[in-house]
């Protein structure tokens, strides 16, 4: 089965713990369809959330040997959408003329904010569920995308607890 | 120094780990690193903030432009993008922080995500600075989880990166 899985990995900031749980994933042909790391609240700790898709019993056999790796603290699957999932994306788009205006309805529908001006371009700042991102640049690639830089999605839990429980 | 660096790759098997470990190799510490797909077919860009001294940094840039999956190596560091971030901020709220959670939340133009009777889940996007700040003050309400994208960037101006 080919699904889309969520993942995030606790991890000691520790030189080359990115590199040697990228190619965990690729050693394995698994693509990641995104990878975000950065740092935590607590100190000396960053935490990965990594997207990808591929079968389900190689992604298990992944999570075992990433819980095996010293530098990893803990290993969350999301795949069972037990959480929050948010993406952010900078959108450079044409606006010129009529499409001005049309490109500022989109922001208002999206909620979005505009980051930069000149008089060609809008720069949109947006965020939401990575389906929602996928519906506004559905909406602005015709008039013209310029550039986009998407974050990847993030996931949190619900609830009022957090990972360590 | 603190520097942030774009690189349009292609998306091939094993782009991302080699590129991580071309800064790991060299001792460079990395703050934050994305990858993620981009608006062409095939194409995804990876934002890094790192640290570290300007010779080495160089060194580096000039071997990501020798890996045959890069398309294109662009250096922010002097301050020419436009750099956001996003967090999700899990943060205890109950009784009176609840209406404390919420005019912070209210004064950065976050958003609450998620509710529950003794907590709030906050998204905050900003430059990093704005992010640091607002943790700053949920911090002593209690921060239950923490979960940031780390640094995108985009050029100013009208052009794409294409140019």
């Amino acid at each position: 089965m080919q699904n889309t899985h969520t993942i995030s990995v606790l991890v000691e900031n520790e030189f080359g713990v990115l590199s040697r749980v990228a190619s965990l994933f690729s050693a394995r042909g698994f693509n990641i369809d995104s990878l975000d790391v950065a740092p935590t609240n607590e100190e000396g700790m960053s935490r990965i959330t990594i997207v990808t898709h591929g079968d389900e019993n190689v992604l298990e056999q992944i999570t075992k040997q990433l819980n095996k790796l010293i530098d990893v603290i803990k290993v969350i699957d999301f795949s069972d959408g037990s959480c929050v999932e948010r993406e952010m994306a900078l959108i450079k788009v044409s606006a010129e003329d009529r499409d001005r205006a049309e490109v500022l309805r989109i922001v208002d529908i999206f909620r979005a904010k505009v980051i930069d001006v000149t008089p060609k371009s809008y720069t949109l700042e947006v965020t939401g569920s990575p389906s929602k991102i996928d519906g506004i640049l559905e909406l602005l690639r015709p008039l013209g995308l310029k550039e986009l830089v998407r974050t990847g999605a993030v996931a949190i839990g619900r609830g009022a607890k957090g990972w360590k429980g | 120094m603190r520097h942030t660096i774009s690189v349009l790759v292609e998306n091939e098997f094993g782009v991302v780990s080699r590129v991580a470990s071309l800064f790991s190799s060299r001792g460079f510490n990395i703050d934050s690193f994305i990858g993620a797909p981009t608006n062409e077919e095939g194409l995804s860009r990876i934002t890094i903030v790192t640290r570290g001294d300007e010779s080495i940094l160089e060194q580096i840039t000039k071997q990501l432009n020798k890996l045959i999956d890069i398309i294109k190596v662009i250096d922010f560091s002097d301050g020419s993008g436009i750099e956001r971030e996003m967090a999700l901020i899990k943060v205890a709220a109950e009784d009176e922080s609840r209406a404390e959670v919420l005019r912070i939340a209210d004064i950065f133009h976050a958003k609450i995500i998620d509710v529950t009777p003794r907590s709030y889940t906050i998204e905050a996007t900003g430059n990093p600075a704005k992010i640091d700040a607002i943790l700053e003050l949920l911090r002593p309400l209690g921060l239950r989880e923490l979960v940031r994208t780390g640094a995108i960037t985009i050029g100013r101006g009208a052009k794409g990166w294409a140019g």
